[in-house]
């Protein structure tokens, strides 16, 4: 049963259930979520495309450049065709599109994990600060100012090649496996103080209500009134907070690569394929317009997501 | 001992352009002969016109001008307009003579070459007009010791070989740290009317006498020595003197007119003033050299694809090229470049050869700028030096030998994964790794490559541990026109240290090789010498398969209409001294 505006009854309704029936309604966001979708479904299943175009997205193939003329591209444009599908990179003859694919992968990987990182460890350190309040409190805050003082841009070119250099001293080798993790590690050190001081506050407001108070009194412990309690009512802000996380993520991987302190090769990136595509703007546009219009059409799309989310949660927001 | 950073970075930003422009000069082979009684004045180029004002503009300033912390070839070049060494190069179109300079001859060898005499030559003035004496020239050559030796040096940035070879009984380290010492390896002396010098060194050295060619081997005034400052206050007794030097911004030479072309068998010196500007843009430059204008008429400057290539592709290129050809030259520099095989960590001598048949030069040399970049080699000696031999390390073929690499392969006991490394500076760095790795793949080599930040990549080149690298590029331009100056200071088995392994980046230790380098270096028959480098040479590239050679390098300059006397000299691209103005007056 609905009312005359299409909200549900709420009272047989959980909040979520309530959210998703509100976020179905809102068109902008059921596309933008499509869009995503596309792009995970390139980046799930890059190998596949391998499978059908015959095309390796590391290896240099000589066959495709021009070698006597500073490896430009064979044939139309930067040789697209039934075999590549957006050309070959200059200089070295990688297919484009098996990059691109490949770099949908490396971009969706670091801003999912990274997500999941932060939002965890953002919540788990809210509530505990928010819930314990005292001393606990304190500690919490002033860690969390002293890493929002941090230059992001500058610790991440600086500290990267220091990490790297410590373990390597521990006998873990520099790889493009591990740069990604270590992008994801410093994401992560720097992304879970926003989801904390949000978590936080929320849970000050919540603990004050009455269910707590009864279920301290039919003798609860804390972890179950913490996580059995209150952080089911926070599903709504957290979850809007993630949502917009994502983008950033995948803005920050893009310009880390950009900067050449990002993933590193032979890994693929939009950012690193933007880079290299720069001098080559006037002979082959799509070089750089595929992955920098890519970048802005998935970042665009996780934030109308995001919106709708919200909007979703909490329609007085709306204007 | 000069490792050629500059160059190797310079080829690694060509970027994609291979085209070959420009005239090509050749540079004759500089194991030329030596002329113990050249007299001054130099011989000139016919046309030769003396006057007017020769301009030079250029990106980066040099280092050093002060002759004991000169280590470039580019301040080793124009320097000599400044001070006059013991020795040195008469040019003549790129034909190399060893003369005096300071010297009147070119030494006399003794005790098995460890004792050289060298007679001074009389009348070589200071700016000031006083004379150059033999115990000015001790002062500067102990100068050397100071960068090299001083607890605290001052004067850094120089060249060792003048501590290595000359004897120091009584622990020398320079005037300043050690004013009241000694240096037992150098005295004074007279024969007859004329002042001698003797050396008496550490080694058996067959061409000390080239080594005195170097900056560590000029007369320094005491008086006017303002140590770590002499560098932009050279006080000359070569035919130009300072008026004007604002570090990295720009530096004005007139005439030192107590010079004597009658004392000069080496500098035509015609111009009256050169003028140098620093710190220009390349593009700027590249238009004032096409226009042809202002500066550029009298003038010159480094090549377009020298500079900044990244401004200048295809398209542009193809433009530039015609005009290239009319104002532009280019020929091979003293650089030559080489894969370095780790041969402590790739032991398997079958896993080195078949690296060295599977690697696609070719393909390798198109991501790094094709033509443009070099030609390719199979010698680690410059075409220009005696040693230099054509020969086949696995292939002539540039494409390699994808089915001889197997060969070696089936031999290989364990497949090894290499690592190369390089650079992550540039992209061109990065596609020539790839190139690099699908090219050994094809052979069945396990490859894996590997981006160091730029910069620490020199450090991770020579280190020990286990980040060493197994493969990877590098280069050398040798310091004076000998082998001595390439195979010793990149392969002795001294070099290679329990944590660096300094320019020995191949980690050879081979008794026979030493004994080998140690043999030629003492040998001073040129022509004998000559073969006993060739020797060495091949017992690198194919007995050892140490390296994998890769190409030799390029230099391109461009030059204004009104300048003549330009030809590519063996010393260094491009020889000052015998540069003119067509039109003085212009």
């Amino acid at each position: 049963m609905a009312n005359a505006t299409g909200e549900p009854l709420a009272q047989n309704l959980s909040l979520t259930q309530i959210a998703w029936h509100r976020f179905k309604q809102d068109k902008a966001a059921l596309f933008a979520l499509g869009v995503v979708g596309v792009f995970v479904f390139l980046a799930v299943f890059a190998n596949v495309f391998g499978w059908i175009t015959h095309q390796d997205p590391y290896l240099f193939n000589e066959d495709a450049i021009n070698l006597d003329a500073g490896g430009i591209p064979l044939g139309r444009l930067s040789g697209q065709g039934a075999q590549h599908w957006l050309g070959v990179e200059p200089g070295t003859g990688r297919d484009l599109f098996m990059r691109f694919v490949h770099g949908a992968r490396t971009s969706l990987v670091i801003a999912f994990v990274s997500t999941i990182g932060t939002i965890t460890i953002g919540t788990f350190v809210g509530l505990v600060a928010g819930y314990f309040g005292g001393w606990v409190e304190k500690i919490i805050g002033r860690l969390i100012d002293f890493i929002l003082a941090f230059p992001f841009l500058l610790f991440v070119i600086a500290a990267t090649p220091i990490i790297e250099n410590a373990f390597t001293r521990l006998g873990i080798e520099q790889s493009p496996t591990f740069r990604i993790i270590t992008i994801i590690g410093i994401f992560v050190f720097f992304g879970w103080t926003g989801t904390a001081r949000l978590v936080r506050g929320q849970v000050l407001s919540i603990k004050e209500k009455e269910f707590i108070d009864a279920a301290r009194v039919s003798g609860a412990g804390k972890w179950h009134i913490i996580f059995k309690e209150i952080l089911p009512n926070l599903t709504g802000p957290i979850f809007v907070v993630a949502s917009l996380a994502l983008p950033a993520y995948v803005t920050a991987e893009a310009v880390l690569s950009y900067l050449n302190v990002g993933v590193i090769a032979p890994t693929a990136s939009w950012g690193a394929t933007v880079l290299r595509s720069t001098s080559f703007f006037q002979v082959n546009p799509f070089y750089m317009l595929v992955p920098a219009v890519s970048l802005t059409v998935l970042v665009l799309s996780f934030n109308l997501f995001g919106d709708g989310v919200r909007d979703a949660f909490d329609p007085k927001s709306r204007k | 001992m000069k490792k050629n950073r500059t160059a190797m970075l310079l080829a690694m930003a060509l970027g994609s352009t291979a085209l070959v422009v420009g005239s090509v000069l050749p540079a004759a082979n500089a194991a030329s002969g030596q002329n113990a009684k050249a007299v001054g004045p130099a011989p000139k180029i016919a046309g030769t016109k003396i006057g007017g004002t020769l301009n030079y503009t250029g990106k980066s300033d040099y280092a050093h001008l002060d002759p004991q912390r000169c280590y470039s070839t580019g301040c080793g070049n124009f320097g000599r307009l400044l001070w006059r060494t013991l020795t040195g190069y008469q040019n003549v179109n790129g034909k190399l003579t060893l003369v005096g300079d300071l010297a009147s001859d070119v030494g006399v060898a003794s005790n098995g070459s460890k004792t050289w005499t060298f007679k001074l030559r009389p009348n070589i003035k200071w700016e000031d007009g006083t004379t150059t004496t033999c115990a000015e020239l001790e002062y500067g050559i102990k100068r050397s010791f100071d960068g090299t030796d001083a607890t605290s040096p001052l004067l850094t940035g120089g060249i060792s070989y003048a501590s290595v070879f000359i004897e120091n009984k009584n622990g020398y380290k320079g005037p300043y740290e050690t004013p009241d010492k000694t240096l037992s390896g150098v005295s004074c002396g007279k024969s007859g009317s004329v002042e001698t010098i003797t050396f008496n060194l550490t080694q058996a050295s067959g061409d000390f006498n080239q080594q005195t060619t170097m900056g560590a081997y000029a007369a320094v005034k005491p008086s006017k020595d303002t140590k770590a400052s002499y560098d932009n206050q050279v006080f000359s007794n070569g035919p130009y003197k300072i008026e004007t030097r604002v570090y990295k911004d720009k530096t004005i030479v007139v005439r030192n007119t107590y010079w004597d072309a009658k004392t000069d068998p080496i500098r035509v010196a015609a111009p009256d003033k050169i003028d140098l500007l620093f710190g220009q843009d390349s593009v700027n430059t590249n238009n004032l050299y096409i226009e042809n204008t202002g500066r550029a008429v009298n003038g010159f400057a480094n090549g377009p694809l020298a500079q900044n290539t990244s401004l200048i592709y295809d398209s542009e290129l193809d433009a530039l090229q015609p005009i290239f050809e009319k104002r532009g030259f280019y020929g091979p520099s003293i650089v030559t470049d080489w894969l370095a095989i780790n041969v402590e960590k790739v032991t398997d001598i079958n896993l080195r050869k078949a690296i060295q048949c599977a690697f696609n030069k070719e393909s390798a040399r198109a991501t790094l700028g094709g033509k443009s970049l070099g030609d390719y080699t199979n010698s680690l000696t410059p075409t220009m030096l005696g040693g230099y031999s054509k020969y086949t390390v696995c292939t002539d073929n540039p494409k390699g030998d994808v089915a001889a690499a197997k060969a070696y392969m089936a031999k290989v006991k364990t497949n090894k994964e290499i690592t190369f490394v390089y650079s992550n500076a540039t992209k061109d760095s990065e596609n020539m790794a790839l190139s690099l790795q699908s090219s050994l793949t094809k052979a069945g080599i396990k490859v894996k490559i590997k981006p160091i930040d730029s910069t620490t990549y020199y450090d991770i080149l020579e280190q020990q541990g286990p980040d060493a690298p197994d493969l990877m590029l590098y280069g050398w331009a040798y310091d004076w026109p000998n082998a001595s100056t390439v195979y010793p200071p990149l392969f002795d088995s001294s070099l290679v240290g329990a944590s660096l392994v300094g320019e020995n980046k191949s980690r050879v230790k081979d008794k026979k090789l030493d004994a080998m380098m140690k043999a030629a270096s003492a040998e001073s028959n040129p022509t004998k010498q000559a073969a006993l480098w060739a020797g060495v040479d091949k017992y690198i590239t194919n007995t050892i398969a140490a390296v994998v050679p890769f190409y030799q390098g390029k230099t391109l300059y461009w030059n204004g209409s009104n300048v003549g006397g330009i030809y590519f000299s063996p010393m260094a691209s491009m020889d000052w001294a015998n540069l003119y103005l067509k039109d003085p007056k212009k």
